[in-house]
């Protein structure tokens, strides 16, 4: 409580707003008389009445509070509530959900709910599949393979299976899937070409640059553009094969197609049933030869059956009967 | 006194227990501020100890690691008036200085002011039994003195072995091993009221703890206040605490008088309370800030505020100049020093080779102490302050200081009392079959 302030009063009229502010300011030095409200006390001085001051707590701890303080600076106990009372709680618990049935099923019956309702949200769901990088036949070959039923859930589809179904297919070198946002996915293929066509039998193998099948044709027909193989193992030598088709282009007309003879080398056959039989080594270097006195002579045109340029040193033609019987009809007319 | 003698002998085993554990708590409670501190050792100079370097290698290898100071409640005169007041204060100081340490103490070492300290000057003569002294000679030249009527109800705090003799040599410190034929003792007792002690020991306990040895303050402030050469040459500390001022004298490294005068920086406190009429709160206040002994003409133009917080106006607003505090602190602190010049002239102190006077605690930093001090002690007066202690924060440095910081080189480097011996009839006493095959041979 301050002291009444004995200044001089104000000498004159004193304004409204000057009459407040002397009676705020007097406000703490008058003492109530008797019982006045907090509310009155505001609304006739302007101010708030000053909270009664809090007696002083006595620093000292109770006798308790100091005993407990001396028993947590034993580093004992304090190891023990630090370490030890965590510990036992865990281990308490952990008996109890194992050994409570009941809990453990709930508890797995919730979390199974949790993951479910996860997973069945939108953001989840395939709705497409897209196909990239191969042939219009190819894609649908694909999808038929998979045959899987959009919507989908991403979670029931494993991808390293689908992965390994579409490298199934002859057709597909390598594949990649990727689960892209939108619920779609996407089917990276890079598909085998077939550059040549290998018969076996009845059926035509297409095969790609490394002897890979690629798919089987059942009429030549349908892929002329592609040169026609066959023997046995003639897989094995396609670039030798290529490039024996590559030289043979001034004759491509009456190609029909290479031979593998004995798993060593090459025949070359021509309609009207020549053959050009090529050595094992140097195949390449005896079609040039045949080529050039074909350029010469138009050895292909005459009724040769077979040259035989097995013998690089020794060429030998077998003509037609029909031409060896005028040769020898001309020679016993001569 | 047997029964203090095997209290005594009990705390010592208490502080060896103690120093093995290496936390050592002290507690200085005085009439107007009770400090603990709590000191730990270095273990490795504790190993040396062990292997027999004996006490000196403790000196100075502690290190204050928790200091708590509180108001002391329920102390008059240095004396334990309200048991349960003090201990609510002594749990405070004991509880902040661990949580500072964040180590728990069992054992502590306390000091008081009061107690009616009286001192003893007591001589013992015996035959040395084998040709040189051996411990038990100096027990039996120990309890060779003959001890003086103490009066009911006193009993020894103290009971140092001052200066030993041997034939021809008249002062020997240590004269263990020595050869020679006739041992002396001059032995500096120190008696105060058992039921001070008593006190004490309840309040401690009732917190916990165990008592490991209990010093007079007189003696603390002085091993911390007094330096080396001083205590060699003679000199006298005086401790003015709050509630009465302890009065040591030191000779040749030992206290061979101790005294208290029952007055202090309370009664300066409550003179200006009256002189004044105003509260103690208020009274303090201004004795520490205004406080002086000696007035000038600057003081008369000093005016001070008192506040007497009545509420009343003309009360509260009063002002004095500082000569006028200065004249009711003066007579106070006149009579405080007079009565100690009585009690030193009481010790003789004016027969000693050096009279250095060292005033500490803290009533002594009044301004202007030192020169009322000259003027009635004697020339040779300084304020001293306590020795630096390992660890001790800057606010715990001051003379206020003296007797908590003494009381800690006690206790790592203890003085060698009556009851470090073993006295020959506990020695007799110890062996009673030995005792009674004796008396057979010799009746037989």
């Amino acid at each position: 409580m301050r002291p009444i302030d004995r200044r001089e009063p104000p000498v004159g009229h004193a304004t409204p707003l000057e009459n407040i502010n002397q009676r705020k300011q007097d406000a703490p030095n008058i003492a109530p008389l008797g019982e006045v409200s907090a509310e009155k006390m505001e609304r006739l001085f302007g101010q708030k009445t000053p909270e009664p001051p809090t007696p002083r707590l006595d620093p000292a701890p109770s006798r308790t509070k100091y005993k407990m303080q001396r028993l947590w600076l034993r580093p004992m106990v304090r190891g023990a509530v630090r370490t030890g009372v965590p510990l036992v709680t865990l281990l308490a618990l952990g008996t109890y959900f194992l050994t409570n049935d009941t809990l453990r099923e709930r508890f797995t019956q919730t979390l199974q709910e949790a993951r479910s309702s996860i997973q069945s949200r939108p953001e989840f769901q395939i709705e497409l599949m897209k196909i990239n990088g191969a042939s219009e036949a190819l894609s649908k070959e694909v999808r038929t393979a998979l045959n899987l039923q959009f919507p989908l859930n991403s979670f029931e589809l494993n991808l390293e299976k689908v992965k390994d179904k579409v490298e199934l297919i002859e057709a597909v070198k390598t594949a990649s899937l990727f689960l892209r946002s939108g619920g779609l996915l996407e089917v990276d293929i890079d598909e085998r070409m077939p550059v040549v066509l290998w018969r076996t039998g009845r059926e035509l193998d297409m095969l790609d640059a490394n002897g890979e099948r690629t798919g089987i044709l059942t009429s030549r027909l349908d892929r002329l553009d592609l040169p026609l193989i066959a023997g046995e193992a003639a897989e094995e030598h396609i670039d030798e094969a290529l490039e024996l088709y590559a030289l043979a282009k001034p004759i491509a007309g009456r190609l029909r197609g290479l031979r593998r003879m004995g798993m060593r080398r090459w025949d070359m056959i021509l309609d009207r049933g020549q053959t050009i039989q090529l050595p094992e080594a140097n195949a390449a270097e005896a079609l040039n030869r045949v080529l050039a006195l074909n350029a010469a002579q138009q050895i292909l045109a005459r009724d040769v059956v077979t040259i035989d340029m097995r013998d690089a040193t020794r060429p030998i033609l077998r003509l037609t009967d029909v031409a060896t019987e005028i040769i020898r009809v001309n020679a016993t007319n001569e | 006194m047997q029964s203090l003698y095997e209290t005594q002998k009990a705390m010592r085993q208490k502080r060896r227990a103690a120093l093995q554990r290496g936390v050592v708590a002290i507690l200085d409670v005085g009439t107007s501020k009770i400090v603990c501190m709590i000191l730990q050792f270095d273990p490795s100079v504790q190993m040396n100890a062990s292997a027999g370097m004996g006490a000196i290698a403790n000196h100075g290898s502690f290190r204050v690691i928790g200091v708590a100071k509180t108001r002391s409640r329920g102390v008059k005169l240095g004396e334990i008036s309200t048991m349960e007041e003090t201990e609510r204060a002594v749990r405070t100081a004991v509880q902040g200085a661990q949580k500072m340490a964040n180590v728990r103490v069992d054992h502590v070492i306390a000091c008081f002011s009061g107690a009616r300290p009286r001192s003893y000057g007591l001589a013992g003569e015996v035959e040395v039994e084998t040709g040189s002294v051996t411990d038990m000679d100096i027990g039996r030249v120990l309890a060779s003195c003959d001890t003086p009527y103490f009066g009911e109800g006193r009993e020894a705090i103290h009971a140092m072995p001052v200066n030993f003799a041997l034939d021809q040599n008249p002062s020997l410190s240590d004269p263990r091993g020595q050869i020679g034929h006739l041992l002396s003792v001059d032995m500096h007792l120190l008696t105060i009221d058992t039921r001070v002690l008593q006190n004490l020991m309840a309040c401690v306990k009732r917190c916990d703890m165990e008592l490991a040895g209990v010093v007079s303050s007189a003696y603390a402030s002085a091993i911390s206040s007094l330096v080396e050469d001083e205590q060699e040459l003679g000199a006298a500390c005086i401790d003015i605490g709050g509630g009465s001022t302890s009065v040591s004298v030191f000779l040749r490294k030992h206290m061979i008088f101790a005294d208290s005068v029952r007055i202090g920086g309370d009664h300066v406190t409550s003179d200006l309370s009256l002189g004044l009429q105003v509260p103690r709160n208020t009274a303090e206040r201004i004795k520490c800030i205004h406080g002086g002994v000696v007035a000038t003409s600057m003081d008369d133009r000093d005016m001070i505020d008192v506040d007497g917080q009545t509420g009343d106006w003309d009360h509260d607003r009063r002002q004095f100049t500082r000569s006028e505090i200065i004249g009711i602190i003066r007579p106070r602190v006149e009579e405080i020093l007079e009565e100690v010049h009585h009690k030193l002239q009481a010790a003789r102190f004016d027969t000693l080779p050096s009279q250095r006077i060292v005033l500490t605690g803290g009533a002594s930093q009044i301004p202007g102490m030192e020169g009322l001090a000259s003027r009635i002690l004697g020339q040779q007066v300084r304020l001293g302050r306590p020795l630096r202690v390992h660890g001790l924060p800057q606010a715990a440095t001051g003379p206020d200081y003296a007797a908590p910081v003494g009381l800690a080189l006690y206790a790592a480097h203890p003085q060698d009392e009556c009851w470090d011996f073993d006295s020959p009839a506990q020695r007799i006493g110890a062996k009673p079959m030995k005792r009674a095959m004796q008396w057979v041979k010799e009746n037989w």
